[in-house]
């Protein structure tokens, strides 16, 4: 089954740490509604993922879109280029195949990703819309089609789906649709991953680093000498990716558990290792678990 | 007298307050009263201070339940109750994806102050629009690089289905403790 | 219910007009905030859903206690009292009175207080 909504329940940063965090492969179908006419976003999108990784996006009004594109800048005529395709080998890149014969360079695959990536960043100020993304072998499993990787639209490069909507949700405007989702001025953030190679800017480096519950967004505002209303939505930015986790002032008096295990380089395994020591040795006796697990089993 | 205590925590309508009174021995003692928020699109009444269930095994042992009110504001009631227990459930609406974040907040904030052993229980997984059990655990926060808790499917609705989490919850208990 | 401007103009003079007492809060059953005079320092949410969540409790152990009706909880510190009462059955009232407040002079003047605040908010 796939992961489907609607983006007034669950918005594209959530759907995108998903993605990430399950490494997933596939394709994620999207369809604005807003009545929003500034956001010019007609058709179906179909974006594409390898392992957590973007990878392309295809507008439905739009099919071709990298070919097209190649064409209207003139870099490759569209005789040559279509000979190309048809060279291309079935399971390989459009994009890196070019660029091994030689008919683009580095840089001119590099702005043709870039374009396809600002095309999926628009996509995040669309405040309705719904969504649906499909396991590429779960696709198969289904239709029988032998469905893969659309690799005509693809340039071979690929950005991790988390830093894309860090990107994403740092040029964001349409902020009234997260009002309610607001991190509170009094409020704290935990930190829920131990490491991550994402590229922050100094803020969210900032947050990142400093997030053991212990400072508010009010204070962090001050010391870093920026808006309130800036702290809070990098917060939410990374809330919603799955980095950071808003805490209650009142968890800025209690005393934490000794397992800031973030402050350190430190690996999963010895992360986990810790949270199983500091769990605490239940006071329960064996006689009363067992004669509750008999009672269950035997009684319902 | 031993008492073994739990909680049963989770967003507003994951199904607590059904949860404990379908297990509980005795009339549950339930702070319920009618809701005038959001809650009230989902249903009529909402737990405001804590609901109570209780199953007594012997004259020398038994389990209280307590379940928490769902709602972030009561977040002093989560932090009251969880310091009271040794183990707790927390429920997922499995077709409310809007609450998934609701959920991992909860998760964060109890980990923050207590580290017992939990499981996840999954409910209404039966209706429409129900997510892939992996796919929220992954919503909840955790993936390959960190370990999730036992997670199960439940309807509070059946005193069975009840019974057999509560029976997984118990071997997470015994599996930490041997530790 | 009455508009909540006026709900909060009765608190608001019921608070500055009374001597000893020092906030006060009215908060539907469910703990959300209707209208509320407090110290800068309380913060208005947790303590809507906190009074809400005693009174129920307390109702609760006097039903369980065959105590009869609840009056009211009272929480009496050393620095003062919170007095948390129904008020009708779609609100809770939460005072905040100086440990120096007579008490019975207090119950007194919460009673008349909820006598105008009551059919405002049914
Ligand atoms: N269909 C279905 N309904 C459920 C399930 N679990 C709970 N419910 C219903 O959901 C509603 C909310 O449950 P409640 O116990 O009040 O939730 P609480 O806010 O967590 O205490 C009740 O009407 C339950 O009967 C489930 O697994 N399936
Ligand atoms: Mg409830």
């Amino acid at each position: 089954m796939a992961i489907s909504g609607t983006l007034e329940a669950f918005s594209l940063p959530e759907v995108f740490q998903i993605i990430e965090s399950g490494h997933k492969s596939g394709m994620l179908t999207f369809k604005s509604s807003s009545k929003d006419l500034s956001i010019d976003l007609n058709g179906t999108f179909e974006l594409w993922f390898e392992k957590g990784n973007f990878i392309s996006i295809i507008n439905s009004l739009d099919y071709q879109f990298l070919i097209n594109e190649i064409i209207k800048r003139g870099w490759i005529d569209a005789r040559n280029l279509f000979k190309t395709t048809q060279l291309c080998p079935t399971n390989q890149a459009l994009g890196t195949y070019i660029k091994q014969q030689q008919l683009l360079n580095e840089s001119q695959i590099d702005s043709l990703f870039k374009m396809q990536t600002d095309m999926a960043i628009k996509l995040f100020n669309v405040d309705r819309g719904w969504f649906r993304f499909e396991d590429l072998e779960q696709i198969n499993i289904n239709t029988k089609e032998q469905k893969t990787f659309p690799w005509s639209e693809m340039t071979g490069q690929k950005k991790k789906a988390t830093e894309l909507s860090l990107e994403a949700m740092r040029i964001f405007s349409n902020w009234s649709r997260f009002t309610n989702e607001m991190p509170a001025h009094n409020c704290g953030l935990q930190r829920l991953i131990n490491h991550c190679n994402l590229h922050f800017n100094s803020l969210e480096e900032y947050l990142c680093n400093t997030a053991d519950g212990s400072i508010s967004l009010h204070k962090i505002a001050q010391k870093m000498e920026v808006s309130i209303e800036r702290v809070q939505r990098t917060a939410l930015s990374m809330i919603l990716a799955g980095l950071l986790e808003e805490v209650p002032e009142v968890s800025l008096n209690v005393n934490m558990p000794a397992n800031n295990t973030f402050n350190q380089p430190s690996n999963f395994t010895e992360a986990k290792n810790i949270s199983v020591k500091t769990k605490k040795k239940s006071k329960v006796s064996n006689s009363l678990i067992n004669n509750l697990a008999n009672f269950l089993k035997s009684n319902f | 007298m031993e008492i073994f205590k739990i909680a049963v925590t989770g967003n507003v309508g994951a199904g607590k307050t059904t949860f404990i009174r379908t297990i509980s021995e005795t009339k549950v003692v339930d702070t319920e009263r009618r809701a005038t928020d959001e809650t009230s699109l989902l249903k009529e009444n909402t737990t405001v201070a804590f609901d109570f269930g209780r199953i007594t095994l012997n004259p020398e042992q038994v389990l209280y339940m307590y379940g928490t009110p769902g709602q972030s504001r009561f977040d002093f009631m989560w932090e009251i109750v969880i310091n009271q227990v040794e183990a707790y459930v927390l429920l997922v609406a499995a077709h409310r994806p809007e609450d998934f974040r609701g959920a991992r907040r909860i998760l964060t904030f109890i980990n923050q102050r207590v580290q017992i052993p939990m499981i996840i229980g999954l409910t209404h997984t039966d209706c429409e629009g129900a997510w892939q059990k992996e796919d929220i655990i992954l919503a909840l926060g955790f993936s390959a690089n960190k370990e999730c808790p036992p997670v199960v499917q439940v309807n509070p609705e059946n005193p069975g289905s009840v019974a057999q989490s509560l029976v997984v919850l118990l071997e997470e208990l015994m599996s930490v403790s041997v530790v | 219910m009455a508009q909540a401007s006026m709900l909060t103009e009765v608190v608001q003079k019921f608070v500055t007009a009374t001597p000893d007492i020092q906030g006060a809060a009215l908060v539907t059953p469910d703990g959300l905030s209707l209208t509320s005079v407090l110290p800068g320092s309380m913060d208005e949410e947790r303590t809507s859903a906190m009074s809400a969540a005693m009174l129920s409790l307390g109702e609760r152990i006097g039903q369980e206690l065959s105590r009869g009706i609840v009056d009211r909880i009272v929480i009496e510190g050393e620095k003062g009292y919170s007095v948390m009462v129904s008020c009708g059955d779609d609100a809770v009232l939460l005072v905040l009175a100086a440990k120096e407040a007579k008490q019975g002079l207090l119950f007194l003047e919460i009673k008349r207080i909820l006598k105008d605040l009551a059919p405002m908010v049914s």
